[in-house]
C-alpha cells in the first residue's frame, strides 16, 4: 500500500521535559480513512499540528506523498491538507458563512463564477445553506463545526485531517458529517485522518492507530483494536456496546462472534 | 421553587439584517433538586435558553421566574449579582476561562467577587476542590499545567466554590475521553445527590441522558416540544426519529432487535437485552 504520510522517529515536547511525542513512527496509507484514538493528553493533536507545520519536531522526520516537511516544502505541503480543529472558532475569519467557505477558495485562486457553485454546493451538504449570510459568530458551536467543515472540503484536499471536528455535534448531525466525509473518502479516494473519541466512528474506519503518552500503542483494523478490552480499559478508551453484548451472550451459552456494531451482532444472531 | 419560563421569547440583534428568533413563545417548568437534560438539534435554542436561567440573557417578550425572583421583558433587573450567585453557569469549554496563576487563586475570584473575605474564599476554594475530586495539593499548582479533563474539573469547581443552588452546565463533556466523560458524569450525579445540586445540563450524548438525567426537555427550532421523565421519553420511538435524535446504544439495539422479531421488555438494561436475545434465539 502506498503510503501518505509517515512519521520517522519523531520527537516533540512543548515544555522541554514531557514528551508530547516520543521517538513516534508511523505511516498512514493513502486513501485509507484511518482514525487515530487516545485519551486525552496522548499526542494526537500535535500529531496533527505537526504534519501541518503548526509545530516543528525537534527531531524526526515527516514524509507527506514522499516529500520530506521542510521550511521550504511547508506550503507545497499545505496544499495537499485540508485540517479541521476541535474549537472553530479559532479558525473563522469571515464576516459571513459565505465569506468563510469562500476565504480557502480565494487563497487557492478559484475562478468567482467556480467559486459560488462550490459554496453552495457544501453549504447545502453540510445542511447550512439557511445561514449563508450569518455571522459566524452568531451560530451554535454545532453549526460552526458544520461550516469549517464545508469551508475544507470545498478545497478538495488530497489529505483531510479531522481533529475531533464534530464534537459539538448532535449525534444525528455526526452521523450526517461522518456520512458525507466517507462519500467524499470513497468517491474521491480522499486520504481521511480522524481524531476522534467516537467508536461508532472508529468502528466503520479501514485502520486504528492507539496513541499513549506520544507513543504509538497498538493499530490494526478497529475488529482487531476494539476487540482488545483490557489493553483499551488501561488507556481509559472503552470498547464498543455491541462488543460488551457480544461478550454477555456469549456467557450465556449463544453462539456468536465478537462483533463492534450493532448491526452486525443483530444480523448475525438472525441470520 | 421551581423555574418558570412563561411565555419568553428571544430575538438576537432585533430590528437589524441579522434579527434572529432563538426562542418563541417558551412556557416551560423545571424541576428543581433533579438532574435535567437539555437535548435538541444544534441550533434549536439549548444555549440561548439556558443563559436567561441567570440573566445573561433577558426575554425580548415575556418573563421568568427563578429562585423567589421574576426577570421580565423590558423591566431593569436589580441585583443580578446575588441571582448569579445562586445559578452558576458553565459554558462549552470553560477551561478557557481559567485566568490565575495558581488554582487557589483561580477558585477565590467568584466567592471574593461576591464580597467573601480572603479567608473565606479559601475555605470555599478549598471544599469546591474536593467535590471534583481534586485534592488540595493543586491549591498552589498553576492551572494551565493541567490536562485538560482537570482543568475542566478546576472550572467548575469555580462555580461550586460560589456555592450556586442551581448549577447549569452547557455540553460539560464536549472533547474529553470516554473515562473523562464517566468520571465527570459521576460528578454532576454527587453533586445532585449528595450536595442536593439542581442540575440542567445541555448535552446531545444520549447515553448520558438515558443513565444519569431523571428529566428531558426537547427543543427545536426555539420551541419545547417535548418534556418528560427519561424513560418515557425513549419510548417515544416516532418522536426520536423526526428530532433526529440517535437513541442510546441499549434502545438502538431494542429497536433493531424488534424489527426481527425479538421483543424486549421495558427494561433498559444489559440483563433485559441479553434475557430477550437468549430467549428469541432458542425460539
Amino acid at each position: 500500500m502506498e503510503k501518505c504520510i509517515e512519521f520517522q522517529n519523531v520527537n516533540f515536547s512543548y515544555d522541554e521535559q514531557t514528551p508530547a511525542l516520543n521517538n513516534i513512527s508511523l505511516s498512514i496509507n493513502k486513501g485509507e480513512y484511518t482514525t487515530i484514538i487516545g485519551h486525552n493528553g496522548s499526542g494526537k493533536s500535535t500529531l496533527a499540528k505537526l504534519v501541518i507545520g503548526l509545530l516543528e519536531a525537534k527531531e524526526g522526520t515527516i514524509l507527506v506523498d514522499t516529500i520530506q516537511l521542510t521550511e521550504k516544502t511547508v506550503y507545497e505541503i499545505r496544499n495537499k491538507i485540508g485540517i479541521v480543529f476541535q474549537n472553530p472558532d479559532n479558525q473563522f475569519i469571515g464576516a459571513t458563512v459565505r465569506d468563510d467557505i469562500a476565504f480557502g477558495l480565494e487563497n487557492h485562486c478559484v475562478p468567482q463564477e467556480e467559486m459560488d457553485g462550490l459554496i453552495e454546493r457544501y453549504a447545502e451538504r453540510v445542511r447550512m445553506t439557511k445561514y449563508l449570510n450569518s455571522e459566524p459568530t452568531r451560530l451554535s458551536g454545532g453549526q460552526k463545526q458544520r461550516v469549517a467543515i464545508a469551508g475544507v472540503l470545498a478545497m478538495h484536499p488530497e489529505i483531510l485531517i479531522l481533529d475531533e471536528a464534530t464534537s459539538m455535534l448532535d449525534p444525528k448531525g455526526r452521523e450526517e458529517i461522518n456520512t458525507l466525509v466517507r462519500e467524499i473518502h470513497e468517491q474521491n479516494k480522499m486520504t481521511i485522518i480522524s481524531i476522534t473519541h467516537d467508536i461508532e466512528e472508529v468502528a466503520k474506519s479501514d485502520r486504528v492507530i492507539v496513541l499513549e503518552q506520544g507513543k504509538v500503542r497498538m493499530q490494526g483494523t478497529p475488529q482487531e483494536i476494539l476487540t482488545k478490552e483490557a489493553e483499551l480499559l488501561s488507556l481509559n478508551l472503552d470498547v464498543p456496546f455491541a462488543y460488551r453484548l457480544s461478550k454477555e451472550l456469549q456467557k450465556k451459552g449463544i453462539k456468536v462472534s465478537d462483533q463492534i456494531t450493532l448491526e452486525g451482532l443483530v444480523s448475525e444472531l438472525c441470520q | 421553587m421551581s423555574v418558570k419560563f412563561n411565555n419568553v421569547t428571544y430575538e438576537y440583534s432585533p430590528n437589524s439584517p441579522f434579527a434572529y428568533v432563538a426562542l418563541e413563545d417558551i412556557t416551560l417548568k423545571l424541576p428543581e433538586h433533579k438532574i435535567v437534560a437539555i437535548v435538541g438539534n444544534t441550533g434549536s435554542g439549548k444555549s440561548t435558553l439556558i443563559q436567561h436561567l441567570n440573566a445573561l440573557l433577558k426575554p425580548t417578550k415575556g418573563s421568568i421566574d427563578i429562585l423567589e425572583r421574576t426577570i421580565k421583558a423590558e423591566e431593569k433587573s436589580k441585583d443580578l449579582k446575588s441571582l448569579r450567585k445562586s445559578v452558576g453557569l458553565v459554558f462549552q469549554f470553560p477551561e478557557y476561562q481559567l485566568f490565575e496563576e495558581t488554582i487557589a487563586k483561580d477558585l477565590c475570584f467568584g466567592p471574593k467577587n461576591f464580597g467573601a473575605t480572603e479567608e473565606e474564599a479559601l475555605i470555599k476554594a478549598k471544599k469546591a476542590l474536593l467535590q471534583v475530586g481534586l485534592d488540595h495539593s493543586y491549591l498552589e499548582r498553576s492551572p494551565f499545567e493541567l490536562s485538560g479533563g482537570q482543568k475542566r474539573r478546576v472550572a467548575i469547581a469555580g462555580i461550586l466554590a460560589m456555592d450556586p443552588e442551581i448549577l447549569v452546565l452547557d455540553e460539560p463533556t464536549a472533547g474529553l475521553d470516554p473515562q473523562g466523560t464517566k468520571q465527570m458524569m459521576s460528578l454532576f450525579n454527587e453533586l445532585n445527590k449528595k450536595h442536593k445540586k439542581t442540575i440542567y445540563i445541555v448535552t446531545h450524548d444520549m447515553e448520558q441522558v438515558l443513565q444519569y438525567c431523571d428529566e428531558v426537555v426537547v427543543l427545536k427550532d426555539g420551541k419545547v416540544v417535548h418534556q418528560s421523565d427519561t424513560v418515557t421519553f425513549f419510548t417515544k420511538r416516532e418522536l426520536l426519529e423526526e428530532l433526529h435524535i440517535a437513541p442510546p446504544q441499549i434502545i438502538k439495539a431494542k429497536i433493531l432487535l424488534e424489527e426481527h422479531g425479538i421483543k424486549v421488555g421495558k427494561e433498559n438494561s444489559m440483563k433485559a437485552l441479553v434475557d430477550a436475545i437468549v430467549k428469541g434465539v432458542k425460539k
